[in-house]
């Protein structure tokens, strides 16, 4: 911390620092998403299937007119798949040009997080998805993934189609 | 103001550009016509000739004003029968049609033709000096108006001339300059050349109104030509140009004062910018912001440069639309808030009919007739495309010593304003082909008994929502032989492909890189041409098709969808997914037993319909479902068919016909097989699209 510094200063070095997440929780654990990214949270949907698609692609929805497609995240990290029930949410992201919508088990809160605060995820920590965590982001004790939403949602789900 | 002149710009670009396409057919059509010279086409070309110049004069685009002025004058001379009418003097007043398309390009990007000099004083030489200039000319300097408004006296026949003069296209030029005389003057830097070009704006305007011969000093500086500065000077004339100039600019900021940016500006080699910097006048930095306001007051905010092909400007364009469209969709608008109306406000209490049922009646007819008015909004005739090929045939076929006519048939087809875009390229080549390779020369036609005229035929037609052009050649066909030899050769057939049909054969031609010149000729054999109409007509939907009888000539069909937008389309349900039919796709829908089904050794089916023995394509295996039932007689099939494709679909149910409204399925999701899109249905749910053709051609990829 610098010794000399007026509060306006601060202030305005502190909010360069922060960056507010939209946290949601998969099974026990916690996640958090840049809020720049985050358009909309809504409740779930009735989606329509669309053929050759991985399986985290849930299919297609209608939100107001625009068809956007939904990612269940819980198959995206390979986590058991759970029943959908009245807390379930749809987040749509915008990343790149596209809408997509993230199911997740619930949404929770809106966190200021230092950047002081987030961690780069330690390399041996790696198997599945450790490469969609952009940092770990420690609050009191508890800390949360910090998601990278462009890897999350990831180049156009091809290849992986037909497997 | 900036925004007011920009207009004038673009408005002046779309229309001239019309301009040369219209005169170019007329100019080729007159040659084609022989020693008889139709008066009337003249008088027409003439008046185009004029109005450009009119404009670009007003404006000050003084080379496309004096290139069109000398053609204007070359054609005033065939007019009056000093001047024969061949083909050298089309092919000179083709070069200045050329030199305007390229200047209007130059207008685009810079908003000044000035990059043009050298060409235009080369060209203006040429047209000055053709079939012998009669005495007066050569001696004057090129001033507009005048030597033409001398001529009526001299003209053999004065009515026509006077008609011509009078009509239609000077009157118009007068009601411009009227009407713009106060846009353009505000715009001067300084006042007195302000007054001055007003005045010269006014003195032209008066001029025409009473065919006065004019005063040399005058009419030299409404037109001054790039050889010969008029005597008071270039000064007048600069400064009342475009106020996204570079010069006002600088001007406006205080950076520079108005004589400096004139002294700048009479250095033609180098940029004003630039020039300022070496005279020390303004500091490089100061121009960078000002090429930035430049370039922000055009409308774009990336500078222009960094765009490709000088098309970074990013320009409004217009749509000639028949008024009475506009007065139908009024019409219908009225209509739709009185249905409105009817709807929010409940029913008319009197009725004994259900009321609301009534109004949902008269919404839905509204609905479509809004619909239909508003795609043919989008709807241009194909006309100027095809137009543009009159000169390409002409070109082409002289300088490869055939003699090839061209007819056009259908021209009036409208079709979407993308789809016109879309196609202008592909015709391109398709001529270019049949020039190249299909129609034989003329020694080798009266060889084989043919008319030594060789004959392309373009048409266009409307065939059941679908747009179906056509190039036809009276040529030697497609050499199948030679194809196929490519093909082997290119590994792009596996064997000798002797069992290939036809059409399987030709369709190689489209492949990339793919031709069978011998040599690569000025005009095609580079291979490049087919596979870029192939990739232009499928970005709109679209399909080409090849027929060819060999020693008798060639047909290639393009089949476009008439509209992308919104199609006429069958719901169909399979389990609980719901999916759209294009109805134009569908031939028939059939109930059937399973006696009638044959499953072959590899485990299609195949059924028995009229005769016709159709695979069926499973909907729920093709993409994982759940059916009501797999048992065939349980369900329908829809047999739908595309080109010459016909296959069976079997669904659960056909839920009924439907507007629908397409759109991509979202670009994150790709490509996705057999399928055109989505649309949402009237409950807000999905249903996704099936592309017939693409559907038969993905499930036979896969097979």
């Amino acid at each position: 911390m610098p010794s000399i510094s007026t509060a306006q200063d601060h202030d305005y070095a502190e909010l360069q620092e922060r960056t507010k997440y939209l946290t949601f929780i998969l099974g026990s654990e916690s996640y958090g998403l840049d809020i720049m990214y985050v358009r909309e949270i809504i409740g779930m949907q009735q989606f329509t299937m669309v053929p050759d698609v991985p399986a985290f692609v849930k299919g297609v929805i209608n939100l107001r007119g625009k068809v956007i497609p939904v990612m269940d995240v819980r198959l995206r990290f390979r986590m058991p798949e759970r029943a959908y029930d009245d807390r379930t949410c749809i987040i749509v992201i915008h990343v790149g040009d596209w809408l997509v919508g993230l199911v997740v088990d619930t949404v929770s809160e809106v966190l200021d997080i230092p950047q002081a605060d987030v961690e780069l995820p330690p390399q041996a920590f790696g198997r599945n998805n450790d490469h969609f965590i952009a940092g770990m982001g420690k609050v009191g004790d508890q800390v949360r993934m910090l998601l990278d939403a462009e890897k999350l949602v990831g180049a156009p789900p091809r290849a992986a189609a037909t497997a | 103001m900036d925004s007011e002149t920009q207009e004038i710009i673009d408005y002046f670009l779309t229309e001239s550009r019309e301009s040369v396409a219209e005169v170019e057919p007329l100019l080729i059509g007159l040659e084609a016509g022989g020693a008889h010279v139709d008066r009337a086409t003249i008088d027409k070309i003439f008046r185009l000739f004029h109005s450009m110049k009119g404009s670009a004069g007003f404006l000050e685009f003084q080379h496309v004003e004096s290139v069109t002025h000398q053609a204007e004058t070359l054609l005033d001379r065939v007019r009056n029968g000093t001047l024969t009418f061949d083909p050298p003097l089309v092919d000179l007043l083709c070069r200045a049609l050329d030199f305007t398309n390229d200047a209007l390009d130059a207008i685009e990007a810079m908003l000044t033709d000035a990059s043009l000099a050298e060409e235009a004083a080369g060209l203006i030489q040429r047209l000055k000096g053709f079939g012998g200039a009669p005495s007066a000319e050569p001696a004057r300097a090129p001033v507009a108006p005048a030597p033409v408004a001398a001529k009526p006296p001299s003209a053999p026949p004065p009515p026509p001339a006077a008609e011509a003069w009078t009509g239609p296209q000077p009157a118009a030029a007068r009601g411009e300059i009227n009407v713009f005389a106060p846009v353009a003057a505000p715009s001067a830097a300084e006042t007195d050349s302000g007054l001055s070009s007003l005045f010269d704006s006014l003195s032209r305007g008066a001029k025409i109104e009473r065919s006065l011969p004019t005063p040399e000093p005058s009419s030299a500086s409404v037109a001054p030509s790039p050889r010969a500065p008029s005597p008071q000077g270039t000064a007048p004339a600069k400064p009342a140009a475009s106020p996204h100039r570079l010069g006002e600019i600088l001007i406006e900021a205080g950076l520079a004062s108005p004589a400096q940016i004139e002294e700048a500006l009479k250095d033609k080699r180098l940029p004003v910018g630039q020039k300022l910097v070496q005279m020390q006048v303004v500091p490089p930095e100061r121009i960078q912001e000002a090429l930035a306001v430049q370039s922000a007051r055009r409308g774009d905010p990336d500078k222009a440069a960094e765009e490709e092909d000088g098309k970074g400007r990013s320009r409004a364009e217009y749509l000639r639309v028949d008024v009475r469209k506009l007065d139908q969709l009024m019409d219908l608008i009225g209509e739709l808030i009185i249905a409105e109306t009817a709807v929010t406000h409940g029913p008319a209490r009197d009725t004994e009919v259900d009321g609301s049922q009534k109004a949902a009646v008269q919404l839905n007819r509204v609905t479509r007739g809004l619909q239909d008015v508003a795609m043919s909004l989008r709807m241009v005739p194909i006309e100027p495309t095809f137009k543009k090929m009159v000169r390409l045939v002409r070109d082409l076929s002289r300088r490869q010593g055939k003699r090839i006519t061209l007819e056009i048939s259908g021209e009036d087809t409208e079709v979407d304003k993308s789809v016109v875009e879309a196609i202008s390229d592909p015709l391109v080549h398709l001529i270019r082909n049949s020039i190249d390779h299909g129609v034989e020369d003329v020694d080798e036609r009266i060889r084989v008994g043919k008319a030594p005229e060789g004959r392309i035929t373009l048409s266009a037609r409307q065939q059941a929502g679908e747009i179906r052009i056509e190039v036809r050649d009276d040529g030697r066909g497609l050499d199948r032989a030679r194809i196929l030899k490519k093909g082997v050769e290119r590994g792009l057939v596996k064997g000798d492909g002797a069992e290939l049909s036809d059409a399987e054969v030709y369709k190689l031609i489209f492949e990339p890189g793919f031709s069978t010149a011998a040599a690569v000729t000025d005009i095609s054999g580079r291979g490049v041409g087919m596979d870029v109409v192939k990739q232009n007509i499928e970005s709109v939907k679209g399909r080409v098709e090849v027929q060819s009888t060999p020693g008798a000539g060639s047909v290639m069909a393009l089949r476009i969808p008439l509209t992308l937008a919104i199609i006429e389309g069958m719901l169909v349900r399979v389990g609980t997914s719901r999916f759209t039919l294009p109805i134009l796709s569908i031939t028939e829908t059939v109930g059937v037993t399973a006696r009638d089904v044959t499953r072959l050794t590899n485990g299609a089916e195949v059924v028995r319909v009229r005769g016709r023995l159709l695979p069926v394509y499973r909907l729920h295996e093709l993409y994982e479902l759940k059916p009501d039932s797999t048992r065939i007689e349980d369900g329908l099939l829809v047999v739908i068919e595309d080109g010459n494709d016909r296959v069976c679909v079997l669904v659960d149910e056909l839920i009924g016909q439907r507007q629908t409204v397409v759109k991509s399925l979202s670009g994150y999701l790709g490509s996705v097989r057999g399928l055109a899109g989505c649309t949402v249905l009237g409950d807000g749910s999905i249903s996704l699209i099936i592309d017939v053709a693409k559907l038969i051609h993905d499930v036979h990829a896969a097979a």
